[in-house]
């Protein structure tokens, strides 16, 4: 009994050492080797994850399921829809990867232009609302995965 | 007591001084820091923040019939506060919708996250709380896992999943589950296996499935090869006397049958060596499989082989098979496998000895028990019983030579992971490999931990095992919506899969002569999905059946009916304006113009020759009020607005002129 009350004891804190924001992920568990890595660690560092924290991750999923089709999945702005709105309207999605545009949008701009369309920020109508349809908690989680994205490339890029 | 010899990493130790100097703050100082934190936020839109949350005393949520009595909310004071999002522990809100189904004024917080609610300090208070990774095992005190094996709860997604993995998978075939109901076997039937596949394939499938087929839900039993040969030898002896007497089909043209290929949409379920749908098995290699009499009789008549199969029958003529079964054979041949084949041309040992080897591994894996064949019996489960695996103490788990962490998620993960992790000389394992990824052994895990005695019997919070029949349409009808499986790919009222639109409004949504026309010849409505309609070259009288079935039974008596009446061209004018500034034609193309992200509006079908005016008017009030997760936006349009926008869309018509053109021709 007294083992299991110090392993919930250990898993409790560790789960307050991630609350209190000082435990990045990296920092936890060591990594020995395949068989000995924990399912957490495992799947928080699946490659699919990208070092991405818990909001960024949950943004990129809303990112994949309404804004990949414009804005690329890459956040390039070349996505399948990208070589249409050239073509008809003579206007292009934003491209993310590009930290100078990147660096000019504030959050605040970001979650405005996804809530209340591109007309709102003073660009295109065709970027739509998406306020009625997603929930605030979902656009600020789109504006923090929106906001990594530059950053991403530099890093694939570094590593090449 | 906190410092055991097992803690040596030095993050650990971090994390120690870490908790150790989170003990040091109290409820009180939690207390004044939130209201802090609440003066330095300027009050939201007119609504007030002052705290309605007592400062200075204990809070206690307090429900008896679930036996709770939680002070977590004294320091945790921004949970139900939206504006607290953001914030840092203990003061940010509860992440996603769940509060709002659960609000923790009757529901408590320990009731899902565990922990000792009556204390006050904070190790005190969170020793015992599951990890947040695995909280979702809590749902099942309430929800039924079968219900949520067939339904996925939008809140706990990884619970939904591994316990569709479960049934998926057949866990059941060889582990009992008290009170978890199983859908139906969904391992293919063994009966007639020997005249369907060569032997030679066979022997290499039962040694590593997904060396034929990434996809492959059959899990390697790491047998001896003499062992598989002798399972194999029994199998080829389980012939469909139809198939052997049958004469070879009819030499058949591969062009014509790629032609066929395509318009049949196969894709849209089958892979090709990874590439297409995810529904059905990857047949990029099936020329190395099958023998072409038995493609060409499943091709014709697929439920005489798989009563329960979810693929459709084709109206196509002997011909065409013949010329599907030629291109299959011609292209979907590995030919450096069938070369290899050929050269080892030594028979395979089938005597009697062999094939009685092979009953007897049969029965010993319990293969019938997964794969419905001959004889239908079950035999007794041989794996443990699962029914309370969520409760198993740590002290009871074989960890074998493993160096995992002792515990049981850990030890649940890596088994449905690496179950030959756990095999020692002593410890003969018996449970195959799955090839699971790291995330469905996650979820699998999630789903196992789930089943423990720890429900709730209070009345009221239970939710019941909502049970409604099957959508079974009758008549002919009926008849023809499962001849052509159309539920394999769409839902009809609850029943089917979401692959495609969901039909169960189809008849309020589009008109009875483009829906006669579409099923005669199916073309591409939204060019971004993969997943097509196949051709199915229904018959006149089929086609006649379908629409008239679809017309008056998928329908919704509360969508607004006749009302073209009330457009006026004014409204329409309104229409047009709206539809440029709302920017519509970013996904939707209109003439030469246009994005191809939803249906264009004059390409195929115009869009007043296809809807119903009812329908499009309901739509674009809220979008997702009928398809939950559509990628439409939702523009809070006034009831004028939506009529006048769907006036403008109901005006794009092929047999005159639309109503702006010809006022424009006017103004000319």
């Amino acid at each position: 009994m007294k083992r299991v009350q110090v392993l919930l004891r250990l898993i409790a804190t560790i789960l307050i050492a991630c609350w209190s924001g000082c435990s990045k992920p990296g920092n936890s568990i060591a990594i020995a080797g395949d068989s000995t890595r924990t399912f957490r660690e495992i799947v928080e560092h699946s490659p699919g994850r990208l070092g991405l924290s818990k909001t960024e991750l949950a943004g990129k999923i809303v990112f994949t399921k309404y804004c990949q089709v414009c804005h690329g999945a890459e956040g390039d702005g070349k996505g399948f829809n990208a070589f249409n709105l050239q073509n008809s309207f003579g206007t292009q999605p934003a491209n993310f990867t590009d930290s100078t545009t990147l660096a000019a949008l504030s959050e605040e701009t970001i979650i405005t232009a996804i809530s209340k369309g591109g007309k709102a920020v003073g660009k295109s109508q065709y970027m739509p609302p998406w306020g009625g349809t997603l929930r605030t908690e979902e656009v600020e989680n789109v504006a923090a995965y929106i906001k990594t994205l530059a950053k991403m490339l530099e890093k694939t890029e570094s590593s090449k | 007591m906190l410092v055991q010899p097992r803690i040596t990493h030095p993050v650990a130790a971090l994390l120690l001084i870490q908790f150790a100097t989170g003990c040091t703050n109290s409820w009180k100082d939690y207390q004044s820091e939130y209201q802090q934190l609440l003066s330095q936020r300027v009050p939201a839109s007119g609504q007030s923040s002052t705290s309605e949350d007592a400062v200075g005393k204990v809070t206690t949520l307090q429900n008896d019939d679930l036996g709770i009595s939680d002070k977590c909310s004294t320091c945790h004071l921004g949970i139900s506060n939206s504006s607290m999002r953001r914030a840092d522990q203990p003061f940010a809100s509860h992440s996603g919708k769940y509060l709002d189904h659960h609000p923790a004024k009757q529901y408590g917080c320990t009731i899902c996250h565990g922990g000792d609610g009556s204390a006050l300090r904070e190790n005190e208070a969170h020793a015992g709380m599951l990890r947040n990774d695995i909280v979702e095992v809590a749902c099942t005190k309430c929800h039924s896992q079968s219900v949520l094996s067939r339904e996925k709860l939008e809140g706990a997604p990884a619970l939904s999943n591994g316990l569709r993995l479960l049934n998926e998978l057949d866990c059941t075939g060889c582990h009992r589950i008290e009170g978890f109901s199983k859908l139906r076997r969904t391992a293919p039937v063994l009966t007639g296996i020997g005249s369907k596949v060569n032997r030679k394939w066979l022997f290499r499938w039962l040694k590593n499935p997904h060396a034929y087929m990434s996809n492959a839900t059959m899990p390697t039993y790491h047998l001896a090869d003499d062992h598989i040969n002798a399972l194999a030898a029994y199998l080829m002896t389980f012939t469909d006397s139809t198939t052997e007497q049958m004469n070879d089909p009819p030499s058949g043209d591969s062009e014509q049958g790629g032609n066929l290929l395509r318009e049949a949409r196969c894709i849209s379920c089958h892979p090709f060596n990874g590439t297409g749908g995810h529904l059905a098995p990857d047949i990029g290699k099936i020329g190395n499989k099958v023998n072409s009499k038995w493609l060409f009789q499943m091709l014709h008549q697929p439920r005489r082989f798989q009563p329960n199969t979810t693929m459709p029958q084709f109206n196509f003529t002997a011909q065409d098979y013949s010329n599907l079964v030629a291109h299959l054979f011609e292209e979907f041949t590995d030919y450096e496998i069938k070369e290899e084949d050929e050269k080892d041309a030594k028979p395979a040992m089938a005597d009697a000895e062999t094939v009685d080897l092979g009953r007897r591994i049969f029965k010993e894996l319990r293969c019938g028990n997964c794969h419905p064949y001959q004889s239908n019996q079950e035999w007794l489960q041989l794996g443990p019983v699962l029914t309370n695996i969520g409760d198993k103490k740590t002290e009871d788990i074989n960890f074998g030579n493993s160096v995992i962490e002792r515990t049981l998620p850990e030890y649940l993960f890596a088994k449905m992971k690496q179950p030959q992790l756990f095999v020692s000389r002593t410890n003969l394992l018996k449970m195959p490999d799955y090839h699971l990824s790291p995330q469905e052994a996650k979820d699998i895990t999630v789903a196992l931990l789930s089943f423990n005695a720890k429900k709730v019997r209070a009345k009221g919070y239970t939710v019941r095992t909502r049970t409604p029949p099957p959508y079974e349409p009758t008549g002919e009808f009926g008849a023809l919506l499962e001849k052509y499986q159309c539920y394999s790919c769409h839902r009809i009222n609850g029943r089917g899969y979401n692959l495609a639109y969901d039909l169960s409004l189809e008849g309020s949504r589009v008109q009875r002569k483009w829906l006669y026309d579409y099923l005669m010849v199916s073309y591409s409505i939204r060019p971004i999905l993969v997943e097509r309609m196949p051709v199915f070259r229904f018959s006149p009288h089929e086609a006649d059946v379908l629409t008239e079935g679809i017309m008056t039974q998928f329908v919704r008596a509360d969508i607004p009916k006749n009302l073209e009446k009330e457009f006026t061209p004014q409204m329409v004018e309104l229409g047009k304006k709206l539809f440029d500034e709302k920017g519509c034609m970013a996904c939707h193309i209109v003439g030469e113009k246009g994005g191809y992200v939803g249906p264009s509006f004059t390409i195929g079908a115009k869009a007043g020759d296809k809807l119903l005016a009812g329908w499009v008017y309901l739509w674009l009030k809220n979008p997702q009020a009928i398809v939950p997760d559509v990628i439409e936006p939702n523009y809070n349009l006034s009831d004028e607005e939506a009529k006048a926008l769907t006036g403008y869309v109901m005006s794009f018509k092929s047999n005159k002129l639309t109503v702006v053109s010809a006022k424009d021709t006017e103004k000319k």
